[in-house]
C-alpha cells in the first residue's frame, strides 16, 4: 500500500496527484465558535480516506469546507479537478470538480420515486435528457436498485434509502465523493452491507472519497488512511495508514490485525479528547 | 454426488435485499370495504334521521308558529316548489364562490412565490396581507359594492378577498420552511434559484397550498353569500344571499331555511371536493397524511 505518511511540509505547490489540500485551514463562525483550527491534509486522486472523531470535532464541518458549502477564514483549501474531467462541468468559477456528497440521513426527495431522486443531479445540472435514461440505468443497477424505481422514499427501508442517496450522488461521475456520517443510524449488518457497497463502488469506478464516520472500525475497514479528530477547536491530533490490501472482505473483520488498528485508533481517540 | 453448486458465500453489492416489503398492502375486498364506509355514512345518516324527526314532534307537539319554525317536511316542500328559483340561485353563488376561490389561489400562489423570493418584499406586504385578514369583510363589501357595481363582480371580489390569506400564508410557510439539508444538496450541484425554486420549494409547498385550500373553500361560500347580502335585493343577481335577504324581511322562515339548507348543501360540496382533491393531490405527493 502507499505509505503516504503526513506530507505536512507546506510547499506552496500542489502536486499534480492531490485533489483536496488543506493547508492551515481554520474556520470561526460568525458566533465567535473556533470549528476547525489549523487543519492541514492532503488528499491524493483515488484515495479513499477516513475521518474519525468524536461529535462536534469539526469533521462534518471540514467535510462542508471541501465541498464548497462553505469557505475557510484563514488559511487555503484546493480541491483540483483534472482536465478530463469525466465530461462534466466543473463549477462555475472556482474551477472545483463537480462532487458527489452523501448526508448523514438519505435526503431523498419524498415526492419524488427512487429514479427521479437519482436522477435530481443530472436535471440540477442540465445534463441533456438524451442521456438521463443510460445513467440512470447504470446507477441503478451498480447496487441493484433496479426492482425500486418507481418506490418512494417512504417505501423503503433505512439500509435502501441510503442506497439510493448513494448512488445519486454517484450518478454524475464525480471525480470526488464526500460521505458525512452517511450510516450511523442504520443497524450493524446493514451498515457492515454498506460498507462492502462503498468499497465495491469505489474499486469499481474512478472516484476519491472522503468517508467522516464517529466508528472506528467502519474507518478501519474502508480506507487507506485514517485521520483523527479532536473537538474545540477541531484539531487534526493523529493520521494512520491502513495497510490491508483491496478488494477487502468481510472476512477482515475477524482478523487479529484488524481489531489490533482498531483498537490503536480508539486509544488516540480516548487519550485526545480527555 | 453431482456438481457441487459451488454457492459463493460472501454477498456483494447483489440484487437489493429488502427486509421489508416495499410496496404497500393492496385495500381488503370489496365487501370489507363496503362495511367499512358502513360505519362511516350509517351513524351520521341515523343522526340526521332522529334530528329531523326530533324536529318535526317538537314544532307539531308545541304548535310552534312556521314563521318561528317552520316542519322539516313544510320546508322540503318549498324547496321543491321554488326549486327552479332555488337551483339557479344555487348556480350563481356556486359559480361566484368558485371563481372566487379560484382568483384567490392564483394569486395567492403567485403572491406566496413573490413572498418566498425576496425577504424584504416580504417584510414590507405582509402587514398589509395582515390587514386583508382583519379587516371585517362585512365593513368592506359596502365599499366593494360602490366601486364594482351591484353584481357578479363585486360578489366574486369579496368571495375572493375573504378566501385569500390562507393560501398566502399557507403556501409562504411551505415555500419557505424547506429543510437545509435539501437546500446544501441543491447548492452542492449549483442549483439556480430558479431550479430551487420549482424542484424545491414549489414541491414542498403543495401540502400547505392544500391545506390552506381547505380553509379558503368554505370561505369563498361566505364571502359570495356576504356579497350577494349587500348587492341588495333590487339588484338582477339573484344568488342564496339575495332569498336569505329577501326571505328574512318577508318573514318567511320555509323559504329562509330552504335557502340555508342549499348554502349548506353548497360549502359541503365545495369542502368535499376541494378534500377528494387535495387528498389525490397529496398522494401523488406521498405525503405521510394519506397513507393508512
Amino acid at each position: 500500500m502507499t505509505d503516504f505518511g503526513s506530507s505536512s511540509t507546506n510547499s506552496g505547490t500542489v502536486l499534480p496527484e492531490t485533489l483536496v489540500s488543506c493547508r492551515d485551514v481554520g474556520l470561526v463562525f460568525p458566533t465567535g465558535v473556533t470549528a476547525l483550527d489549523g487543519v492541514s491534509f492532503h488528499l491524493r486522486r483515488g484515495e479513499l480516506v477516513s475521518i474519525v472523531g468524536p461529535s462536534g470535532c469539526g469533521k462534518s464541518t471540514l467535510l462542508r469546507l471541501i465541498s464548497g458549502l462553505l469557505s475557510p477564514t484563514t488559511g487555503v483549501l484546493d480541491v483540483v479537478g483534472s482536465e478530463k474531467g469525466n465530461g462534466n462541468r466543473t463549477a462555475p468559477g472556482n474551477g472545483r470538480p463537480q462532487v458527489g456528497f452523501v448526508f448523514q440521513d438519505a435526503t431523498l426527495l419524498p415526492w419524488r420515486t427512487v429514479q427521479d431522486n437519482i436522477r435530481l443531479p443530472l436535471e440540477l445540472l442540465k445534463v441533456p435528457r438524451s442521456e438521463h435514461a443510460a445513467r440512470l440505468r447504470a446507477a441503478l443497477e451498480l447496487v441493484g436498485l433496479t426492482d425500486f424505481v418507481h418506490s418512494f422514499p417512504a417505501q423503503l427501508s433505512g439500509g435502501m434509502r441510503m442506497r439510493v442517496a448513494l448512488v445519486r450522488a454517484l450518478v454524475t461521475h464525480p471525480e470526488l465523493l464526500l460521505l458525512d456520517e452517511p450510516f450511523g443510524a442504520l443497524d450493524e449488518i446493514t451498515r457492515q452491507r454498506l460498507n462492502e457497497d462503498v468499497l465495491d463502488l469505489w474499486q469499481r469506478q474512478n472516484w476519491s472519497g472522503v468517508f467522516i464516520t464517529h466508528n472506528v472500525f467502519e474507518a478501519v475497514f474502508l480506507s487507506q488512511r485514517i485521520i483523527v479528530m479532536t473537538p474545540r477547536p477541531g484539531r487534526i491530533v493523529a493520521e494512520f495508514v491502513v495497510p490491508f490490501e483491496y478488494p477487502r472482505g468481510p472476512a477482515l473483520r475477524g482478523t487479529s490485525e484488524f481489531a489490533k488498528l482498531a483498537a490503536e485508533i480508539s486509544q488516540c481517540l480516548r487519550s485526545a479528547s480527555t | 454426488m453431482t456438481s457441487s453448486n459451488s454457492q459463493p458465500q460472501a454477498r456483494k453489492t447483489g440484487p437489493a435485499q429488502a427486509t421489508e416489503s416495499p410496496l404497500p398492502r393492496r385495500s381488503k375486498s370489496g365487501f370489507d370495504w363496503f362495511w367499512t364506509s358502513l360505519t362511516w355514512v350509517a351513524p351520521p345518516a341515523i343522526l340526521l334521521l332522529l334530528v329531523l324527526v326530533g324536529w318535526h314532534v317538537i314544532t307539531v307537539a308545541f304548535r310552534i308558529p312556521p314563521y318561528l319554525v317552520p316542519t322539516p317536511l313544510s320546508v322540503l316542500q318549498t324547496m321543491l316548489d321554488r326549486r327552479a328559483e332555488l337551483g339557479q340561485a344555487l348556480r350563481l353563488t356556486g359559480t361566484a364562490a368558485l371563481l372566487g376561490f379560484l382568483c384567490s389561489l392564483a394569486v395567492g400562489f403567485a403572491v406566496a412565490l413573490i413572498f418566498s423570493q425576496s425577504a424584504i418584499i416580504r417584510r414590507s406586504c405582509y402587514p398589509y396581507a395582515i390587514f386583508l385578514q382583519t379587516v371585517p369583510i362585512v365593513a368592506m363589501a359596502p365599499l366593494i359594492i360602490t366601486w364594482f357595481g351591484y353584481g357578479f363582480h363585486s360578489v366574486v371580489i369579496v368571495s375572493f378577498m375573504i378566501s385569500l390569506f390562507p393560501i398566502i400564508t399557507n403556501t409562504s410557510t411551505g415555500l419557505i420552511t424547506v429543510d437545509a439539508r435539501f437546500l446544501e444538496l441543491f447548492s452542492i450541484y449549483q442549483a439556480s434559484r430558479w431550479q430551487i425554486l420549482w424542484k424545491l420549494r414549489v414541491p414542498n409547498s403543495v401540502p400547505f397550498l392544500i391545506a390552506g385550500a381547505k380553509t379558503s373553500s368554505g370561505l369563498s361560500v361566505i364571502g359570495a353569500i356576504v356579497g350577494e347580502f349587500f348587492v341588495g335585493v333590487s339588484s338582477e343577481w339573484r344568488g342564496l344571499g339575495h332569498y336569505i335577504n329577501d326571505a328574512s324581511g318577508n318573514m318567511n322562515t320555509k323559504l329562509l331555511f330552504a335557502a340555508v339548507l342549499n348554502c349548506t348543501l353548497l360549502g359541503l360540496t365545495v369542502f368535499v371536493l376541494v378534500n377528494v382533491l387535495g387528498f389525490v393531490l397529496l398522494r401523488r405527493w406521498n405525503h405521510p397524511s394519506t397513507r393508512a
